[in-house]
């Protein structure tokens, strides 16, 4: 077919388009459902997946973790994902005497716990039913980039043993005062002064069930003193001296904590690229999942255009007859009304993409999630939605090119 | 009549049946026709005659029950519907009583429609288009749509986009069927100055008066050709010109049996001519000798 028929053709559908369009736009409803859902679960897939790489470059690759060996699982649960973390959510626990272990092993260079006190955190505003007291050491600020917005972090030279460091939200929370450096945090009715402020952290830190946005963090010592000795460990980050035996070491490390714990592997050790792994496995998957279930909405919203080009081409069967009397063959019906078709899913799938690009920024604003929409992603969508048109587009248009002329010219319009 | 050696249309013994079993109807009953190029053929004949059935068979749109069809030589009477597609595209220009242009484009795209179809480029189906506009004389109506048209630029309109591919066969079916005197008159003229230009025109009516453009009449009733009469241009058709004179003189028995007032100007000759050809019209034809005979008693 000659390029000057195509582009008559092409006119005529986007007039057609625009000469039923409340009929169209309902239409096409079901198609900008499944593209705006399958490019928003897309987005927050890949940009879960960003954050989890940014949080291992953050860690660094050169580091190892230490965890219960059941918490592999529990952080790696789909909850995860929405950022609905338990703020205590761990079935097993770090020792102290693990820790002494670690710390005793060569070739370890760094030893940095994240324990958790279960005790309320009290500022002016009464309770902070969010917080959640957090020991460690000093470095953890460089291990995850964590920034202050004022004032400084954990130190072991400082003077002050009782003082706390605030995430922003719980800055912002307990204190009605913008900058509260230098107040008093009641922790089990001991006095702690802030001494730093956190600047806000976007990502999700997925390999700790620790939202530090929330957190009251202290010296481990302290926390230890605070919990009589027995606050959980719920992670212990180790630095190692030399990179290159990362692997020896961990093996190491493995069969050390083994030993400790009675040759039972109660803490598992793992390289950091290791532990997200498991997690962007799941969330693969997921996305997959939930990508499926969308692309569903896509079928329905295929019939939906199949339905409505039926009816396009009942109501047109004499214009079929004029067309095909004035010389119209077979086939230049049929790709008028697969064109037809097409033209109406893919301005399904235009709609579609604007309004996932509005979820996604609707998600940046709310949550801490950054959705990622590549352009992959938004011309693969563009492409299924028109191949949509000509699958569902092609029965109605073998119906109306198939129309004996005669017949058709007599159809009453 | 002067016969050259190719004629443009040469239909033998078509008929056309419609429906099946006890519902069947003979539409055309074996159809003899033969059109030379450059003649202007006027098609009369009461309603369900298969006027329109055979104007729809000569121009590709309904393909024959039986019997053969050779269209500037060569047969059509079985064709893929895409062949025949085209054979309408480039030879056969269609007017119809209803303008039916297509109500989405203007005038102008819908003249240029015939052309699209054929893969012409825009600029040189807009220019086609636009010319034929102004031969028809409607070039100030070219950016109108159907809607804003009266019913005789509407068939000018028709017309323009029946002959912009410059078709060697015009076809129209009541051209002048929604139109007033003076706009049936300018049709009229509108297909002669076409006819004058080389073109074979046949046409459909039921007003006598414009057989007077025509040069060849041909006369139907009950699917079947009665009377082919050749007349001078100007001059109404001796047939048509009984049944406009005649005075009607039809009986209750006659409207009891459904026969048309124009049964009663048959002249004999034409219906001995065909009775002889044609025996399944002798019913016809019996009908018509005992109403004469009725007539000359009174």
């Amino acid at each position: 077919m000659r390029p000057t028929v195509l582009i008559g053709q092409l006119k005529t559908g986007v007039e057609v388009l625009f000469s039923t369009k409340w009929r169209n736009l309902w239409t096409v409803l079901g198609i900008i459902i499944g593209v705006s859902s399958v490019i928003v679960v897309i987005a927050i897939g890949e940009g879960i997946k960003q954050q989890i790489n940014q949080q291992i470059d953050i860690i660094g690759r050169n580091n190892l973790v230490v965890q219960p060996a059941i918490v592999n699982n529990t952080t790696a649960s789909p909850m995860a994902i929405f950022n609905t973390f338990d703020h205590v959510s761990l079935s097993g626990s770090l020792t102290v005497s693990d820790m002494q272990v670690i710390q005793k092993t060569s070739g370890v260079d760094q030893t940095i716990p994240l324990s958790i006190v279960r005790e309320k955190a009290i500022g002016n505003n009464g309770v902070y039913k969010n917080g959640v007291v957090v020991g460690s050491m000093p470095g953890l600020e460089k291990l995850l980039n964590l920034s202050m917005a004022y004032g400084n972090f954990l130190s072991s030279h400082s003077q002050i043993q009782n003082s706390v460091i605030l995430g922003q939200t719980a800055a912002t929370k307990m204190f009605n005062e913008d900058v509260p450096l230098g107040s008093t945090v009641y922790i089990n009715n001991q006095p702690f002064i802030v001494e730093g402020i956190l600047n806000p952290i976007t990502n999700i830190p997925l390999s700790q069930p620790v939202n530090f946005n929330d957190a009251l963090l202290i010296n481990y010592n302290q926390a230890q003193i605070l919990a009589n000795n027995s606050a959980t460990i719920y992670e212990i980050f180790v630095g190692v001296s030399q990179p290159k035996q990362l692997i020896q070491i961990k093996n190491l490390l493995q069969h050390n904590l083994n030993v400790v714990n009675g040759d039972q592997k109660i803490a598992s050790v793992s390289l950091v690229t290791q532990t997200s792994a498991n997690s962007k496995q799941i969330l693969d998957l997921l996305t997959k999942l939930i990508a499926g279930v969308a692309a569903i909405s896509l079928l329905v919203g295929g019939v939906g255009i199949m339905n409505v080009m039926l009816v396009s081409v009942a109501e047109r069967t004499h214009e079929i007859g004029i067309r095909k009397a004035i010389g119209a063959t077979d086939r230049q019906i049929l790709v008028q009304f697969i064109m037809e078709a097409s033209i109406l899913s893919f301005a399904g799938g235009i709609l579609g993409i604007l309004l996932a690009y509005i979820i996604t920024e609707g998600i940046v604003l709310a949550t801490s999630i950054k959705p990622v929409v590549t352009w992959q992603v938004v011309l693969a969508a563009s492409l299924i939605s028109i191949l949509i048109g000509i699958i569902f587009g092609s029965i109605p248009a073998f119906k109306a090119a198939r129309k004996i002329p005669i017949d058709a010219l007599r159809a009453i319009t | 009549m002067l016969y050259v050696s190719m004629p443009l249309i040469n239909l033998e013994d078509v008929s056309k049946v419609f429906g099946f079993g006890d519902a069947t109807s003979l539409a055309l009953d074996s159809i003899n026709l033969i059109v030379q190029k450059g003649e202007f053929v006027a098609f009369m004949g009461p309603s369900g005659s298969g006027k329109s059935t055979l104007m729809n068979m000569i121009g590709l749109l309904d393909k024959p029950s039986h019997g053969s069809y050779l269209l500037d030589g060569k047969s059509v009477a079985r064709l893929r519907p895409n062949q025949s597609a085209k054979i309408r595209r480039d030879t056969i220009g269609f007017i119809f009583q209803s303008s039916n242009l297509l109500s989405r484009l203007n005038v102008l795209d819908n003249v240029a429609l015939p052309l699209a179809y054929r893969g012409f480029s825009i600029s040189k189906r807009t220019k086609l288009a636009s010319d034929m506009l102004n031969r028809v004389g409607i070039s100030h109506r070219e950016y109108f749509f159907p809607s804003q048209l009266s019913g005789g630029q509407l068939q000018c309109a028709a017309i323009a986009r029946a002959l912009v591919n410059n078709p060697k066969l015009i076809i129209a079916d009541e051209p002048t069927g929604n139109l007033d005197s003076i706009g049936s008159r300018l049709i009229m003229e509108l297909l002669t100055e076409i006819h004058k230009m080389g073109n074979t025109v046949l046409f459909v009516t039921h007003n006598p008066e414009l057989t007077r453009y025509a040069n060849r009449v041909v006369y139907m009733h009950d699917g079947a050709i009665i009377h082919d009469e050749t007349t001078p241009y100007g001059r109404v058709a001796k047939i048509a010109r009984r049944s406009m004179y005649t005075i009607p003189d039809k009986t209750d028995e006659d409207d009891y049996a459904g026969v048309s007032i124009l049964m009663h100007a048959f002249p004999d000759m034409s219906l001995s001519d065909k009775s002889s050809k044609e025996p399944d019209h002798k019913k016809n034809m019996k009908k018509t000798k005992s109403q004469r005979k009725r007539r000359s008693k009174k």
